[in-house]
């Protein structure tokens, strides 16, 4: 799976240009904050629409200013992770990982084998029942992950997925994150301010400024 | 003291019950709507239609409700003649009534408690493959149910109270359309002050518990 990104999207202060492809590895965006990096996960995921460019996934086409395609998000099939991890308050652990599946119209038994292999995959079974108000920052992230992994995303974008948790956790889940992203082998974009975890995460890493890519770092 | 005519309690308590149920979807549905347009000069033409009740003087609602549903209007004849609805001077018309004129506060409620909703919850949802409307159930609804219930405890309030719409398409009948506030105003107007005073402890009563249960709700709620 390839997800190549080429669009232009006019903002207030800047353009904001990109072209870039990512294989089945996790590509890094860092810049400050403001240099149009949440935008451009934004674009790709088709919560914000580009003035022009293609964005393909595969042989999917899932935005083409010049063919007039514009999928909306939920028929990207994208995965996204989001800063404070937008989980349902009002649902538990375990509704908050089924939400998607059930949208899908996929059936009860499938539903909850696949719920059970994320609840054991990122050891959240003795907080299922639990809402979100009542699980630490790091169970946050991981059932954030779990939901949205659930749904068999074919790219995962993640917007500063570390930011939210304390600093004395931080660097240990970065590491366990990379562990976790090892394992699912999808094109997958990780934007942050913090060069650090930038560059513990991810092998190829763009720096951002001003809505343009400068220079890429390649390991 | 004369013998306490009951009806108009029970009249005043059916009204509002069912105009509560009309007001409450129909606020949420156009509260909704808003919240879905994308250009802000649309949501500001609209969210101005359906504020007009709330600034307009009742008895001006009330004047468009005659014309549209009076006996000769547009609506209120075609229901007449092909359904047998009446509408004038009936709890059908004072029932609309009250939803016209509590409409706006129902709106105005849920559209808050929709746009204080965590705008990041509804994208995620989107990313995650839910269509508008399962959003709307699972995700929106939720949690911005204390500002519903809100809206909803105060339009009943409302509807309880009103009067000069109501007044003009259902009229002051005994038995029939004379609500609570327009039995207040009646047996003012005819002299009989403890009459009125009796009703305007029920209304004072009805909702001051209506408004209290509310607060205990929001007060349940927020302690989780």
């Amino acid at each position: 799976m390839k997800l190549d990104v080429k669009l232009c999207k006019k903002l207030r202060e800047f353009e904001l240009m990109a072209e870039f492809s990512v294989d089945s590895c996790c590509v890094g965006f860092m810049g400050p904050s403001g240099s149009g990096k949440s935008m451009l996960l934004k674009c790709i995921a088709g919560i914000e629409t580009p003035d022009s460019g293609r964005i393909m996934l595969g042989d999917r086409i899932l935005f083409d200013s010049e063919k007039k395609i514009n999928l909306p998000p939920r028929k990207r099939n994208v995965g996204y992770l989001f800063q404070n991890y937008a989980l349902f308050p009002n649902m538990t652990v375990e509704k908050n990982i089924q939400s998607g599946l059930k949208a899908a119209g996929i059936e009860k038994k499938e539903r909850e084998k696949r719920t059970m292999q994320m609840l054991q995959l990122f050891r959240l079974e003795q907080i299922r029942d639990c809402k979100p108000d009542r699980i630490s920052g790091g169970q946050k992230q991981r059932t954030a992950l779990a939901r949205m992994l659930v749904c068999r995303p074919e790219a995962i974008l993640m917007d500063e997925p570390c930011s939210a948790l304390d600093e004395e956790l931080r660097e240990y889940l970065q590491k366990e994150l990379g562990q976790l992203l090892l394992q699912f082998d999808c094109p997958s974009i990780l934007v942050s301010h913090d060069s650090n975890e930038v560059r513990m995460l991810c092998k190829e890493r763009y720096r951002m400024k001003a809505g343009h890519l400068l220079e890429k770092e390649k390991e | 003291m004369s013998e306490i005519d009951w009806s108009p309690v029970w009249i005043s308590l059916k009204i509002a019950a069912i105009t509560m149920v009309f007001t409450f979807v129909l606020g949420l549905m156009a509260a909704w709507f808003v919240y879905n347009r994308k250009r802000e000069i649309i949501k500001a033409v609209c969210d101005g239609i359906f504020t007009m009740p709330l600034v307009l003087p009742p008895t001006v609602a009330g004047f468009f409700l005659l014309l549209l549903f009076g006996v000769n209007g547009v609506f209120g004849s075609t229901l007449w003649h092909v359904f047998g609805i009446r509408v004038a001077f009936t709890q059908i018309g004072a029932v609309l009534a009250s939803v016209v004129i509590s409409f706006p506060i129902m709106y105005r409620s849920a559209r808050a408690a929709l746009e204080q909703v965590d705008d990041d919850l509804v994208l995620a949802g989107r990313t995650l493959g839910m269509s508008e409307t399962r959003i709307f159930l699972k995700v929106l609804i939720p949690n911005a149910l204390p500002g519903l219930v809100g809206g909803g405890v105060l339009s009943f309030a409302r509807g309880l109270g009103e009067f000069g719409a109501t007044a003009m398409i259902a009229g002051n009948i005994p038995g029939k359309t004379r609500t609570l506030s327009l039995a207040v105003y009646a047996e003012t107007a005819a002299g009989d002050m403890d009459q009125a005073g009796v009703y305007v402890g029920i209304i004072l009563l009805l909702c001051f518990v209506a408004v209290i249960g509310m607060n205990c709700f929001t007060m349940v709620k927020k302690k989780g």
